[in-house]
């Protein structure tokens, strides 16, 4: 069922960010709430917010931009991530 | 009702009294502040008598003000003026918007400001009190008001609050006695005795500075330092800041700009003497 969901983020330039050497600092003016992200939460987030996507599509296009092989390792990674994300409630499902 | 009006940095207090003495006492600590600027308070704290019949009988003292915690415990007479000082922390704690508040004491030299911070025990408030004493100008030893937009730091100089062991320790380096409260003893802080800051904190209270450095100690530990990532400064820093998420992206903004441009810094001594070099030494580093 989550596989087939798709995913969706505010846009992610809408978010006041700061850069640090080791995180980003993300305020989400929605809830007043401050996260730290690490890598490669910030980029899945930029990915959601330009086109809302499965768990398959953004773990295709993650994989592009950072370089890397996309494998079943991935797709955990990606799968994962997005829970913690939903949780934090900076994506949600339709 | 007793009343004393008085400004502390960018705070007007309007402290307020069902009895007498404790106001006394606070006139005699905080002899020298200004009064708030144009008469206008900006935070009232008061004490009052827990019920009507508590005010002669047998006296338990209650903090009330602009902002009340519903199941404070109450206390007695005579330590009315720690609960005056309680009512005055509770009212910066809780009610102020206009700065960034950090759990924290503060130093500063040449302009620049250690910020002093971490767990309740940790020394931070005895520390920035001897640094006050020893050539630093203290900013605060419990509160740290940052300015967002600027950044700067600016000078909260409440009197200290000595606790047991700390107490001893001012004592032998204070020579002016009219600096000190009356040693109010088996408080539910332990023994405790105020001390008004050194008297150009107080003439200098309106002397904003840069942040340099935000360090964390830890009392009573073979000397050791470490640093820390700006992350984990940021996370460390709004953890200990009662007002964070009150002030909304302005706290975001003010706070991510201090943990990324002020380096932090993890540091364990042995005793007060060890503590006091060790921020010398960092100092000697950043050039202060």
């Amino acid at each position: 069922m989550a596989q087939n969901s798709r995913y969706h983020a505010e846009s992610y330039v809408a978010h006041p960010v700061v850069t640090t050497a080791d995180m980003r600092l993300l305020f989400h003016r929605a809830s007043g709430e401050t996260h730290l992200l690490a890598d490669p939460l910030p980029d899945m987030l930029i990915l959601l917010g330009e086109q809302p996507d499965t768990i398959q599509g953004l773990t295709t296009r993650l994989c592009a931009r950072l370089g890397v092989a996309q494998d079943e390792e991935a797709h955990a990674v990606v799968g994962h991530r997005l829970d913690e994300l939903e949780a934090a409630g900076l994506v949600w499902r339709d | 009702m007793y009343r004393l009006d008085l400004r502390v940095g960018p705070v007007g207090y309007r402290v307020g009294s069902a009895w007498r003495r404790p106001i006394d006492a606070l006139r005699r600590l905080y002899a020298g502040y200004p009064a708030p600027d144009e008469g206008l308070a900006t935070l009232t704290a008061r004490i009052e008598p827990e019920k009507p019949w508590r005010r002669h009988l047998r006296p338990q003292v209650a903090i009330r003000g602009d902002f009340e915690l519903p199941d404070a415990v109450p206390m007695t007479l005579d330590h009315g003026l720690l609960a005056i000082e309680m009512a005055m922390n509770l009212q910066i704690a809780l009610g102020e918007r206009r700065h960034l508040l950090l759990h924290a004491g503060a130093v500063e030299r040449n302009g620049r400001v250690i910020i002093l911070t971490g767990e309740s025990g940790s020394g931070k408030s005895t520390l920035s009190a001897l640094l006050g004493e020893h050539g630093w100008r203290l900013l605060s030893d419990e509160f740290v008001l940052i300015e967002p937009g600027t950044g700067l730091v600016r000078a909260f100089p409440r009197a200290i609050s000595l606790k047991n062991a700390a107490i001893a320790e001012l004592e032998r380096v204070v020579a002016d006695r009219d600096r000190f409260g009356p040693l109010l003893r088996a408080t539910p802080k332990g023994d405790l005795r105020h001390l008004r800051p050194a008297p150009d904190a107080i003439a200098r209270m309106d002397e904003r500075a840069m942040p340099a450095l935000v360090l964390f100690p830890t009392f009573g530990h073979a000397s050791q330092a470490e640093g820390m990532g700006q992350a984990e400064l940021f996370a460390l820093l709004t953890q200990g800041s009662t007002n964070y998420a009150a002030l909304g992206e302005r706290g975001f903004e003010t706070m991510a700009r201090l943990a990324t441009t002020v380096p932090g810094v993890r540091f364990a001594y042995p005793d007060s003497a060890g503590g006091m070099a060790i921020v010398e030494q960092f100092a000697a580093e950043l050039g202060i």
